[in-house]
Formats: C-alpha cells, sequence, structure tokens
C-alpha cells in the first residue's frame, strides 16, 4: 500500500520534471513544423474511426437513456437540447478520451517505449542529438492536437448518434430534436465541452510520452507501459474531468457575475 | 488491383476465421472440467482486489462530476434542482458507473492480459504447452474469462454503490441536501432492477475482456513492437465493442424498465 | 493475505453493499415487523406492488399485492371487486383504527401516488391483521376534467348572456358616482368637517363596489356556478398534477377556453 502511494508520488515528480524538460526544449529549441505535422496526421489516420464509432455509439446512449427519464414527464420535446448538452459537456469528451487513452496513449507509449528498449532512444543521444527534441517535443504536440481534433469529431458524431436515435427510438422528428438544442446548449456549453477536450489532450499527451519514454525490461517492460499508461490516464482524465467541471463552473458564476 | 483486394479479403476472412474458432474453444472448454480453480481464484483476486483502487478512485471522481452537470441540466430545465439525486444516480446506475469500471478494467487488466499472453507466445511458452498436450485456450483463457466476469461484477456493484456515495456526499456539500433527502428523491426514480441490469452489462463486459486479449496475445509478433502493438489492439478492439455493446444491452433493457 | 482472503472480502463487500442499497431503497425491510391489511377499492388510479403506505404523512409500509376479486364483497353488501393489501410497520399499527380513513394520494414534483390513513381515535379498537377495509376511492380525474369542460361552458354562456346587465350596472354606478358627487359638493359647501367627507368618499366607493357585485351575483344560475367552481377547486388541488400538466399542456384546450 505505501509502497503503491510511493511509487504514485514518484510518477507525478518525475512527470513534473520531464514535462518541464519538454517545456523548456520546446521554448529554446523548437522542433521541425514538419515533423509535427508528420505526427499530426499519423495520430489521426489512426484514430479517426475508433472516434467516430466510439462518439456515434455514445450519443446514441445517451439518447436512450434520457428519453426514458424524460418520457416520464411528457417533455419529450427537450430531449434534443438535453441529451445534446449532457454528451457535449460530460459524458462524451469523459467516453471518447477514454477510447483515445486506449488508441492513442497506448500506442504511443509502446512505440516510444520500443524505442527505448531496444536502445534506439540512447542511439540518438549518442549522435548528438536531443531526444526530446528529436521525438518526444513532436509527438507531444503531434498528439495535442490531433486528439483534440478526434475528440471534437467524436462530439459532433454524437450529436449524429442523439439525432438518430432520437428519431429511430423515441420517434422525435429531426426538426423538433434540432429545434431544442439551441435552447439548452449555449456556447458556453460548448466552450466548455471543447475545454474539456483540450484539457484530457494535453493530459493524454503528457502521460503517454512519459510512461514510454521510461519504459525499461525488454518485450515485457514495454507492455507493462502500456498497461501503466492506459490506467494512469484513464484516472487522470477522471480527475481533470472533475477539475475542469469544477472550473467551468467558477468561470460560469464569474461570467453571470455572481 | 484485385489481386491486392483480393488478398486483404482473404487476410479479412482468415482474421474471422481465427476469432471464431477461438470463441468457440473458448465456449467449448469453459463448460467442460477441468476448471483450474486454484488460477481463477489467483485471477479473480486480480481483476478485483487489484483494479478497486483505481477504479473507485475513478469513478469517485466521475460521481462529483455527474452531480455537479445534473444540476447545471436541472437549472436550466426546470430551474431547480430538486431532481438532481433522481436523476444523477439513475446516470450513476445505468450507465457511468458500469461503463467506466469496465473501461478501468479493459486498460489494466485487459491491457495487462494481452501484454501476458503475447511475451508468452513470443518466448515460446504457448507452444511448449502445446507440446505438452495442454491446450492454450483452456489453461489461458477459461480461468482468465471466469475471474474477468465474476470480477467485473462484484467491482460493478461495489462501484455502483460507492459512486452513489460520493454523489450523496457531494450533494450535501455543494447543493446542501440532506442523506435522507437524497435518498427519498433517488428512491423515486431508481429500482433494485437498474442494479441488475447493471451487473448483467458488467458480466458481458468481462466476457468480452479477456476473449479480446487473449485473441490479440497469442498473435504477438516476435519483439517489443510486436507486444505493445498486440495490447494496444486489444485495448481498442475491447474498448470499441464495449461501448458498441453498451449500447446494445441499454437499449434491450429499456423494454424492462 | 491470501488471494482466497481479498475475493472473499470483495465478495461480502459486493453483497452487504447490495443489501444496504436496497434496504435504503425501501425495497427489503428486515428489521421492521409488519402487520398486513387488505384494503377494497372499486378505482385506485395509479396504486402499484411497492407505492408507499403513510399514516399522517410518515411512510409506514408499502403496497404488497394488488388482487382482481370478482365476487368480493363488503359487509354491507357492497360490491368491492380490487384488493390492496398492504404492510403496516408494527410500530404504526396501533394508531389505525376502525375509523381511520383510507385515501389514495400523491405526493412531490413527479406525483408519486401513495395511500394515505388517517389516524383513528384511540377509543375505536384497531384492526386485527388481515382485515377488510374499505378505502375512500379517489374522485377520477377524466370524470373531473369531463366536469371541468361543462363548467367552462357553462361561465362563458353566463358572460354572454349577461353581457348586457353588466354594462347596465356600470352605467347604473356611473350614474350613482355622479349622484354621489353632486351630493358630496352640497356636503361640502355645508359643511367643513374633514371626517364626514372622509366617510362620505369611503361610502362612496363601497356602495359602488356593492352595486357592482350584487348585480352580477344575483342571478341563480351564477350562484351554482360559484358553487361548483369552488367545489372542483378544492378537488382539483390534491390530485394528479402530472395528468393536469399534461391535460393543460394539450393545445386546443387553451383556444376552447379562451
Amino acid at each position: 500500500m505505501l509502497r503503491g502511494l510511493r511509487g504514485i508520488v514518484e510518477d507525478i515528480g518525475g512527470g513534473v520534471v520531464f514535462m518541464g524538460q519538454v517545456l523548456s526544449v520546446a521554448l529554446f529549441k523548437p522542433c521541425s513544423f514538419r515533423s509535427i505535422s508528420e505526427q499530426i496526421v499519423k495520430v489521426t489516420e489512426q484514430s479517426w474511426l475508433t472516434t467516430a464509432v466510439a462518439g456515434f455509439f455514445v450519443g446514441a446512449i445517451m439518447t436512450v437513456q434520457f428519453s426514458l427519464q424524460i418520457q416520464q414527464f411528457g417533455a419529450l420535446g427537450y430531449l434534443g437540447g438535453l441529451a445534446t448538452s449532457g454528451t457535449i459537456r460530460e459524458v462524451g469528451p469523459l467516453l471518447i478520451a477514454f477510447m483515445l487513452s486506449g488508441k492513442v496513449g497506448a500506442f504511443t507509449s509502446a512505440e516510444l517505449g520500443t524505442m527505448r528498449v531496444t536502445e534506439q532512444i540512447d542511439a540518438i543521444r549518442c549522435l548528438g542529438a536531443n531526444p526530446i527534441q528529436e521525438i518526444i517535443l513532436p509527438r507531444w504536440l503531434g498528439i495535442v492536437c490531433s486528439s483534440f481534433f478526434l475528440l471534437a469529431v467524436g462530439l459532433m458524431m454524437s450529436i449524429g448518434g442523439g439525432l438518430l436515435m432520437g428519431m429511430f427510438f423515441s420517434g422525435i422528428s429531426m426538426q423538433e430534436y434540432v429545434r431544442h438544442i439551441p435552447t439548452i446548449v449555449t456556447s458556453f456549453s460548448i466552450l466548455s465541452g471543447l475545454f474539456k477536450c483540450l484539457v484530457f489532450a494535453m493530459v493524454l499527451a503528457s502521460i503517454c510520452t512519459y510512461k514510454g519514454y521510461t519504459a525499461t525490461g525488454g518485450a515485457r517492460g514495454v507492455g507493462r507501459a502500456v498497461v501503466n499508461t492506459a490506467v494512469a490516464t484513464m484516472v487522470a482524465i477522471v480527475i481533470a474531468d472533475w477539475v475542469t467541471s469544477v472550473f467551468s463552473d467558477v468561470a460560469l458564476r464569474i461570467v453571470l457575475g455572481d | 488491383m484485385v489481386e491486392a483486394l483480393g488478398r486483404k479479403l482473404i487476410l479479412v476472412g482468415q482474421e474471422v476465421h481465427d476469432f471464431a474458432s477461438l470463441l468457440v474453444s473458448a465456449f467449448w472448454s469453459s463448460l467442460t472440467p477441468p476448471f483450474r480453480l486454484r488460477e481463477t481464484l489467483q485471477q479473480l483476486s486480480f481483476v478485483a482486489w487489484e483494479s478497486a483502487p483505481v477504479v473507485l478512485l475513478s469513478v469517485s471522481f466521475a460521481a462529483a462530476v455527474t452531480i455537479m452537470e445534473a444540476s447545471f441540466h436541472m437549472k436550466i430545465v426546470v430551474q431547480n434542482d430538486s431532481l438532481v439525486p433522481g436523476f444523477a444516480a439513475l446516470l450513476i446506475l445505468r450507465e457511468l458507473g458500469v461503463v467506466v469500471t469496465a473501461l478501468l478494467v479493459t486498460s489494466r487488466v485487459g491491457a495487462g492480459y494481452a501484454a501476458e499472453v503475447g511475451s508468452m507466445q513470443i518466448t515460446e511458452q504457448v507452444e511448449a504447452l502445446k507440446m505438452l498436450g495442454i491446450h492454450p485456450i483452456r489453461y489461458l483463457l477459461v480461468p482468465r474469462l471466469y475471474a474477468s466476469i465474476l470480477g467485473l461484477m462484484i467491482l460493478t456493484v461495489v462501484a455502483n454503490m460507492v459512486c452513489i456515495y460520493v454523489a450523496m456526499l457531494v450533494s450535501q456539500w455543494s447543493l446542501g441536501y440532506s442523506s435522507g433527502s437524497f435518498l427519498m428523491a433517488m428512491r423515486a426514480f431508481v429500482g433494485l432492477q437498474d442494479l441488475l441490469f447493471s451487473v448483467i452489462k458488467a458480466g458481458v463486459f468481462g466476457a468480452v475482456i479477456p476473449i479480446y486479449s487473449i485473441f490479440f496475445g497469442l498473435r504477438c509478433r516476435a519483439g517489443a513492437e510486436g507486444v505493445g502493438l498486440a495490447t494496444t489492439s486489444a485495448v481498442v478492439a475491447t474498448s470499441v465493442t464495449i461501448i458498441i455493446l453498451d449500447f446494445i444491452l441499454s437499449y434491450i433493457f429499456s423494454f424492462f424498465y | 493475505m491470501k488471494a482466497e482472503f481479498k475475493v472473499g472480502l470483495m465478495f461480502i463487500a459486493a453483497v452487504a453493499m447490495t443489501v444496504a442499497f436496497a434496504y435504503s431503497l425501501g425495497a427489503i425491510n428486515p428489521f421492521a415487523r409488519t402487520y398486513d391489511l387488505n384494503l377494497a377499492y372499486n378505482f385506485a388510479g395509479g396504486i402499484e406492488v411497492g407505492s408507499p403506505v403513510r399514516v399522517m404523512g410518515i411512510r409506514v409500509g408499502r403496497v404488497k399485492e394488488i388482487r382482481f376479486v370478482p365476487d368480493q364483497k363488503m359487509p354491507t353488501g357492497e360490491e368491492v371487486k380490487l384488493r390492496i393489501t398492504v404492510s403496516i410497520d408494527k410500530e404504526a399499527w396501533p394508531t389505525v383504527t376502525e375509523d381511520s380513513r383510507f385515501y389514495i394520494n400523491l405526493a412531490g414534483v413527479i406525483g408519486e401516488k401513495f395511500i394515505e390513513i388517517t389516524p383513528g381515535s384511540s377509543s375505536a379498537p384497531i384492526f386485527r391483521p388481515g382485515a377488510l377495509v374499505r378505502g375512500e376511492d379517489p374522485p377520477r380525474i377524466d370524470q373531473l376534467i369531463s366536469q371541468s369542460y361543462g363548467l367552462a361552458g357553462k361561465i362563458v354562456e353566463f358572460v354572454e348572456q349577461n353581457e348586457g346587465s353588466i354594462i347596465d350596472t356600470i352605467d347604473t354606478i356611473n350614474k350613482l358616482v355622479v349622484n354621489l358627487n353632486q351630493v358630496l359638493k352640497q356636503i361640502e359647501k355645508t359643511t367643513d368637517n374633514k371626517e364626514i367627507m372622509e366617510m362620505l368618499t369611503n361610502l362612496n366607493r363601497i356602495s359602488a363596489d356593492v352595486a357592482y357585485f350584487t348585480k352580477a351575483m344575483r342571478s341563480k344560475e351564477a350562484e351554482e356556478t360559484v358553487l361548483l367552481l369552488k367545489e372542483l377547486l378544492w378537488r382539483l388541488k390534491p390530485l394528479d398534477q402530472k395528468a393536469i400538466r399534461k391535460f393543460l399542456q394539450q393545445e386546443g384546450i387553451r383556444a376552447r377556453l379562451f
């Protein structure tokens, strides 16, 4: 128990130091734009289908669950707004980010871990290059950009999935469903959803690069790094979800002025 | 062009065939003895006990967020937040509790199994099993299958309850509910069948996790890269399947509420 | 720790939590000893198995069973075909005596139906467990609604018919006021007493009001209408708010009323 806690604290400390290194490299020795865009294309290409499918079904699930509740009140007209708002503000980013932590996070940490245990990273250092500048930074930036983009796409798909289920499961016409979306989904909700996506993308990118970069011990070690990455990312995302919710709640109060 | 398409089709057909034969032999060997109860127990402790801290921590935060979001929406739609406990408890019991638990277990247990079996495969331990006349699916999959199904069911119950308890605490703290009024508002919405359905869901998800993990683990190619790839594929395939199955099960259960 | 212990602990925790949850939902209650009572109704709108039973507003039990008994007869000879078995906590049992009355009531925003038992007088004997009692049939909402249709029609009819007389009344009051003004001026000329002035002004107002009301109220039909309306409102008050809301939401009724 104590050892586990100590491990967690060490992980956090190591992660902060690592992110500090990445940040200082980003400020003083930036990598080429080309290598970043390569990463963006690679990650997006790999994951868009998974994200889109996941987003679609998340939206569909939310609509089914909400319509059961709202029917009790005879207020099915609100379904469109409520399901969309619930999906965009919380459940959508959370579940799609979970999906991405499996796809992007695990993949990246496996890739970096392989590089580490096959001593490719050390080879780069021997050649006089900075491995953080050459491999980590472009990956980090690429994952942040493309994850943010993928999460946004997933949210769009979830709206589509919700709409489709609203039509087929709850029997609401498309116009009726769409008409109520703007009454409940404010631009603030959309901003808060996108803000969550951005935070999740950064959490995801940081954890998977750190865990992959520090993998040790052959093929087993890579497997362990992947497992740790996936678990740590998910836990961190749930916590970040709470923090951003509190944050946007406070921000909303400040904007409304009370 | 046509040739490439044909080759691709054959490859896909091969994979489908492999997966189907794995399913069949998993089904067959999970119903016939020997069962390796000792190993199942070990695995059960791995799934249920060792995942518990991570799962409970995560669902606690998820519960806090759910309460906050539910009160946000209630304030918009009905202008007060008197129904928040009902809605939040419902969302937790029907969706969030079981899905978040299953996805976390996927990344912990599923990825762990894939990495473990993958490294067994590339160090030729699986071949050794076959030489000894032991069927690797019976030996590796069946204990993990039972452990994962049972473990996820237990975890889901515990996670749901902790989640609701945390939701109660958060609503006391931020919305000013007393625990009695929270329970009253929850009682109007939630029934015991909600817990039952979420346990059924957990059982289904629990079966998905080791099947994919073992499938990808046994197809692991040599080297560190192979293990990484197998693990990643297992996690992704399991997560997507869980989301889709969750949708299907929610749809089916919606006719029984 | 052995694996058996860990697994056993988790399993016990899960079972214990399930039991606690079921207890807090009121699905099981192993501690309270209860007695059963059979209630006979001809109409029990919305009561289901599991609906709460309250004495003086406090939950003391739930509906255990609902049965159709085609040949059930009360001692008075009245045929009552529905039998609802309720369980009542031992503690609350002595407060339910033979002159208690058993209403079907509803509570909360979503209109949960429950059986309300009024406390009987302490001089009346308490029931023996399993006794059969006649409950008070609730008013039927559909009948009430059809009555209120008729009532609304009557009101409109009344106003239309008496339009002339209402205008007449106003004219009369106008004339009266003019007359009074003249009288007041006369008085003002003759006296400076302020109190008399105020009294007269008040009298002026009162007489105007009274003239208006009495004229309109005098018709017999109006009196009946007011009585009916009062009764309807009194009965509608504790009724199913959900159904009323739904009924009021149905467009068209507004058009018919106004």
